[in-house]
């Protein structure tokens, strides 16, 4: 087991104030066999109450509203976490890690790629799969956007972790290996990061395919989902005619 | 009922007084349109209603079994009724409703069956809808106006009267509601095709009809915030608003039709929603073939309805049979409502009959196919003259603390003497339905 602090902070700055304010978060790291909190807490401000629960996946969710006008919007989650090795038991997962979803689903070329990796077991066929798409893509901050779907950022060649993710999601699913995308924070990278568990022998396994590696260590798991939309770390909705402009920082080091 | 035809312009006058409209969208374009109303009734003998009011019930309450086993043990599926692929591909499927249960346990509280009776006498179900079927407030007010106009029909004929729907539904939310707060039907709005329905029930039902922004959740309670911006508990919402449109944070991020943090409130059971969000996994056209397992399965009964004979790609010996019959067989996308994307084999040219096999043989989960019902066609004033048009019946099933069945319903019918579609969102006219009481 290995301890880690986790600081990890969102500032949303808003050009003119903003009302009825309404924000789901998935900002606070999931708790599970080889993952638990040592020390966690939350800061929201301005808010008028926070209530943490579970979404349908099982992640911690904090959500709530601010309702009278505000031009800047924070959320602070901070704590330390204990690992233990990448992998997470599970008896039996929900076949809909095995379907397309709306940013997963493939083209026909990627069924070709996918078929022409046949590894003897599904974690070694995913982490073929990962090398490749590590491969024939560019990382490239900027050029894609929350709402690219896989088929177009291999198509362009460029993206984020998030669109290695989607790729590495549907060419998985292609080749029969249930797999879900999944939003956390990496020791040495300052924003939140995505990555891929893949289902093999009764557990899900974590593969990074922006750094292509199977994961170990270093890890911080917040939620997981079908893809980025089942699971992203804020969404909101207001009233009002603002701009917004986000400042996302994270830190986490091993103690 | 002579009188009452006589009086059939005055009727659509008065119609066009109270505003019955229907909103059409075409090419992007959005307009309304009165619904054509047509003054010869339906008339469905007492021993038929007694037949179809059994067959309903049984029908409505399997697949509100099914919903709730979807969203929680699955059993239908592990039991191999019902392939898991069928339910988990249907859009209509919401994972975010696993495990939620709704209050009193009903998710399908308004349901729309639509029903053909074929030539010979026979009652064929077309399909369930189970999301917002709308078209009630239709007959009801038709039946106000004739009754005013020609109170003399009423009186010489045992006509079941059809002005309680409102009290149905009014006991139904009520039941719903167990004293939360208010009951409110959520409208989109204004541009919405049957906002003339949403104004009319909410008036009818003593419901408060709210705009989309008169909603809000704070703690896991829904309010109602007035003109003054006081606060009143909500217990029930009688949505009109679709399931992808209900919560901005959980589903289509762009809505701004819905209640942000309404997910919440409703997976906690401190509010109603009429219908439950996720029925779309139950309406969906290919589970409807296996509605007659559902009834043998849940309630341990036989059907008493029948679907129309329908062949699922899926199943190979389905598969070859459309294959082979194309031509004669209605092909309907699994993925289209209203009256779109239903295909008559008979009408294509020989090219594109072999585009529509190549498209069942590139997507089969995509299709269902039907055998062509011979309608019992009904007639209709075309000017002074009556002509027989193909029509279907849209039953209105409501389950509250028991389910029950509206005795009236909305018959549509086509224009159009060569066509088989009767949705009004495809420009069609209605009917009166007239259930007898002896």
């Amino acid at each position: 087991m290995k301890r880690y602090l986790y600081n990890y902070q969102t500032i949303l700055r808003f050009s003119s104030p903003v009302s009825r304010h309404f924000f789901r978060l998935r900002c606070v790291p999931c708790e599970n066999s080889c993952q638990q909190l040592h020390k966690q807490a939350l800061f929201v401000h301005p808010s008028d109450g926070v209530t943490h629960e579970t979404d349908t996946w099982g992640n911690p969710i904090q959500y709530g509203n601010r309702i009278d006008p505000h031009d800047s919007f924070v959320f602070v989650s901070i704590g330390e976490a204990d690992l233990s090795p990448y992998q997470l038991p599970d008896k039996e997962p929900t076949p809909l890690f095995l379907l397309p979803s709306k940013l997963t689903t493939a083209t026909d070329s990627m069924v070709e790629i996918a078929q022409a990796f046949t590894q003897k077991s599904a974690l070694s066929q995913a982490c073929a799969l990962s090398t490749w798409v590590y491969q024939h893509m560019h990382y490239q901050p900027g050029s894609t956007q929350s709402s690219t779907t896989a088929a177009e950022a291999l198509a362009q060649g460029k993206g984020v972790c998030q669109d290695y993710a989607h790729i590495l999601l549907a060419l998985c699913r292609t080749a029969h290996i249930p797999a879900r995308y999944v939003n956390g924070f990496m020791e040495g990278e300052g924003a939140t990061h995505a990555w891929v568990e893949v289902y093999d022998q009764s557990a899900w396994w974590g593969i990074d395919p922006t750094n292509n590696r199977q994961i170990e260590w270093g890890y911080i798991k917040l939620s997981h989902g079908r893809d980025a939309e089942d699971c992203p770390v804020n969404r909101g909705v207001f009233t009002g005619t603002a701009t917004q402009t986000a400042e996302i920082r994270v830190i986490v080091e091993e103690l | 009922m002579d009188t009452l035809i006589e009086s059939r312009d005055t009727v659509n006058n008065w119609m066009e007084r109270f505003g019955v409209r229907f909103g059409v969208y075409k090419n992007g374009i959005f307009n309304e349109q009165l619904f054509p109303f047509d003054a010869i009734p339906r008339v469905i003998s007492k021993e038929d209603w007694d037949y179809l009011e059994k067959g309903l019930i049984q029908r409505v309450d399997a697949l509100n079994e099914f919903l709730y086993d979807i969203y929680h043990g699955k059993k239908i599926m592990h039991d191999g009724i019902v392939p898991a692929e069928f339910v988990y591909a249907s859009k209509g499927y919401l994972p975010e409703c696993e495990g939620i249960t709704p209050i009193h346990h009903v998710y399908s509280h308004i349901s729309g069956i639509d029903l053909v009776q074929a030539k010979d006498g026979r009652w064929f179900i077309l399909e369930d809808n189970l999301r917002i079927p709308s078209g009630a407030s239709y007959p009801m007010i038709a039946r106000t106006i004739t009754r005013k106009v020609s109170p003399e029909t009423f009186q010489n004929n045992a006509v079941a009267d059809n002005r309680n729907y409102s009290d149905l539904l009014r006991e139904m939310m009520e039941y719903m509601n167990d004293d939360r707060g208010l009951t409110v039907i959520l409208t989109p709005g204004r541009y919405n095709s049957a906002f003339f329905e949403h104004s009319y029930l909410a008036e009818k039902t003593g419901a408060t009809l709210a705009f989309p922004g008169d909603l809000i959740v704070e703690k896991d309670i829904v309010y109602y915030t007035g003109l003054w911006k006081e606060k009143q508990r909500v217990g029930c919402i009688y949505r009109r608003v679709s399931d992808e449109y209900m919560d901005p944070l959980v589903f289509e991020p762009s809505s701004l039709l819905g209640v942000p943090n309404l997910t919440q409130a409703y997976k906690k059971g401190n509010v109603a929603v009429v219908n439950a969000l996720g029925n779309g996994v139950a309406d969906d056209k290919g589970i409807y073939y296996f509605v007659p397992k559902m009834i043998k399965y849940y309630l341990n009964e036989e059907p008493i309805l029948n679907n129309a004979p329908t062949y699922l790609p899926y199943f190979e010996e389905d598969y070859r049979y459309i294959l082979d019959h194309l031509s004669s067989l209605v092909i309907k996308d699994v993925s289209e409502a209203g009256g779109y994307g239903v295909i008559f084999g008979r009408d294509l040219t020989p090219e594109k009959l072999a585009e529509l096999k190549q498209l069942i043989i590139d997507q089969p989960r995509r299709w269902i196919a039907q055998e062509v019902i011979d309608f019992k066609d009904l007639e209709i004033l075309e000017g002074n003259e009556r002509v027989e048009r193909k029509a279907d019946l849209r039953a209105f099933v409501i389950s509250g603390k028991e389910t029950k069945v509206w005795k009236s319903g909305l018959t549509r019918f086509s224009r159009n003497p060569n066509s088989f579609v009767v949705n009004s969102s495809q420009g069609g006219g209605f009917k009166d339905t007239w259930v007898m009481e002896k």
